[in-house]
């Protein structure tokens, strides 16, 4: 038979205030901390070093550009190595091995990238990361509705967390099929992005033209669409690249890469014939 | 009342790039300044200590990697925001699984406590813990956003996308509930959690 607890013995309200007080106090472990600062530093240093990936049209687009063009395609650019980054920092790697539990991604296993914004064509950046970070958690019940004036912002909103990848459910293909699918996506596009910076653009289009097949409503086809007319300017098809290049800023104006394809062409133009 | 940086990636004007090494101190200082904020608000919120590492660490991967969009100042509050709905769906899953996660104290025994001083600030926790978890959610978020963490109603109100009157009207509920429970628990006969 178990002890009634002594604190149990104090004034309810006592109770309350040390059990408060007690968990202001709580502090995480010194390693989880390590390991979380570690995790992170991984995640820029992994961004940087992707983004040297298209260095070579970041530095002609500061040659022949205006700055604030360069900028641009440097801040495209480094979003979409960030995310990749991040995807890449979140698969298996050698080394310490992070405190792992089947119920939550870990970057111990192999696993997508937090989540996704489902409207690549409607948002800013190709992809986005947290979804969790713009969703709605607050909606107010019935009940606060009707007591209290309604909020400026749409509380009614689908929380889009429920429908993309929470970041904390197992990532199997099983109860996180949406996850897993990202991370496919995102593993197709960084192996034609890594064919063209081996200046092998004729397997860059045919790593695009099974993203293509295999993701037919990617999440990220926006950034297949820029990668395409990047690999199609390396394989001396301007014309082609110029026709997507054309449709893709007609539908995709207000995007990132918007700037990076603008320089891609222009680029190919300043140049030498392929 | 500010909007405490959380706003979709699309408003935010694009800001240049800025280099690795900036960009790697603040992601550091990001997680010194706020991993103890992160680690127990998702405890208090029912993440249970064999999951909050991993928890605590994709909040800072996520916010890693939307640094630029944060302003400076309000890396606490999107911090906040995104520990909330993490916590949320770890919960969401646990119910669909129907499983039932036994905490296991975390590995964080301080060389200043004693074994005895241990053991009580675990049990202590356990106890709020208890207490937290008769809550309904949105209660729970706002009393551990005001009570434990001392954060004010406009930036709870902000984290958690409600009008301050609703954080006001919300923790007025919780508190009300919270000590409620710890009287049943202080009742006669009432045994240890």
């Amino acid at each position: 038979m178990t002890a009634r607890d002594p604190l149990l013995d104090l004034e309810p309200s006592e109770i309350g205030r040390l059990l408060i007080r007690r968990a202001r106090t709580e502090r995480a472990p010194a390693e989880a901390r390590q390991r979380a600062l570690s995790k992170v530093s991984g995640i820029v240093a992994g961004a940087a070093a992707a983004s040297g990936v298209s260095a070579q049209a970041s530095a002609l687009a500061a040659k022949s550009m205006p700055w604030l063009f360069a900028k641009s395609l440097v801040v495209g650019m480094g979003t979409s190595a960030l995310l990749l980054a991040t995807t890449q920092a979140l698969r298996p790697q050698a080394g310490p091995v992070v405190r792992t539990s089947p119920m939550l991604i870990t970057s111990a296993r192999a696993v997508p990238a937090p989540a996704v914004i489902g409207r690549p064509e409607t948002s800013a950046a190709p992809v986005e990361l947290s979804s969790l970070a713009t969703a709605k958690s607050g909606a107010q019940t019935r009940n606060e509705q009707r007591s209290q004036r309604p909020l400026a912002r749409n509380i009614s909103a689908p929380r889009v967390a429920d429908q993309l990848s929470p970041i904390a459910e197992p990532m199997t293909n099983e109860l996180n099929p949406a996850a897993a699918e990202l991370t496919r996506e995102v593993t197709a596009l960084q192996d034609a992005r890594s064919s063209l910076a081996r200046d092998d653009a004729g397997s860059a289009l045919r790593q695009l033209s099974d993203y293509d097949r295999d993701f037919p409503a990617g999440a990220l086809r926006i950034e297949a669409a820029a990668l395409r007319i990047e690999a199609l300017l390396r394989a001396g098809q301007r014309t082609r690249a110029e026709a997507l290049g054309s449709s893709f800023l007609q539908n995709h104006a207000e995007s990132p890469l918007a700037a990076r394809v603008r320089v891609l062409l222009k680029i190919d133009r300043a140049g030498s014939a392929p | 009342m500010s909007d405490f940086g959380l706003t979709l990636n699309r408003e935010v004007p694009h800001e240049p790039a800025a280099p690795a090494g900036e960009l790697e101190l603040r992601a550091r200082a990001l997680v010194s300044d706020n991993f103890d904020f992160i680690w127990r608000v998702m405890r208090r919120l029912g993440v249970p200590e064999s999951e909050v590492e991993d928890a605590a660490q994709q909040v800072f991967i996520v916010a890693t990697s939307r640094l630029a969009e944060i302003r400076p100042g309000a890396e606490r509050s999107f911090l906040y925001g995104t520990a909330l709905r993490a916590a949320a769906t770890i919960r969401r899953g646990w119910q669909r699984r129907r499983r039932r996660f036994t905490s296991e104290p975390a590995d964080c025994v301080s060389p200043q406590r004693t074994p005895d001083e241990e053991f009580e600030r675990q049990r202590q926790l356990a106890l709020l813990d208890e207490v937290l978890s008769t809550l309904e959610p949105e209660l729970r978020e706002v009393f551990v956003l005001c009570e434990i963490e001392e954060l004010p109603a406009p930036e709870v109100a902000t984290i958690a996308r409600i009008p301050v009157g609703t954080v006001a009207s919300r923790l007025r509920r919780a508190r009300r509930s919270f000590n409620d429970k710890i009287k049943q628990m202080t009742a006669p006969g009432r045994r240890a959690p």
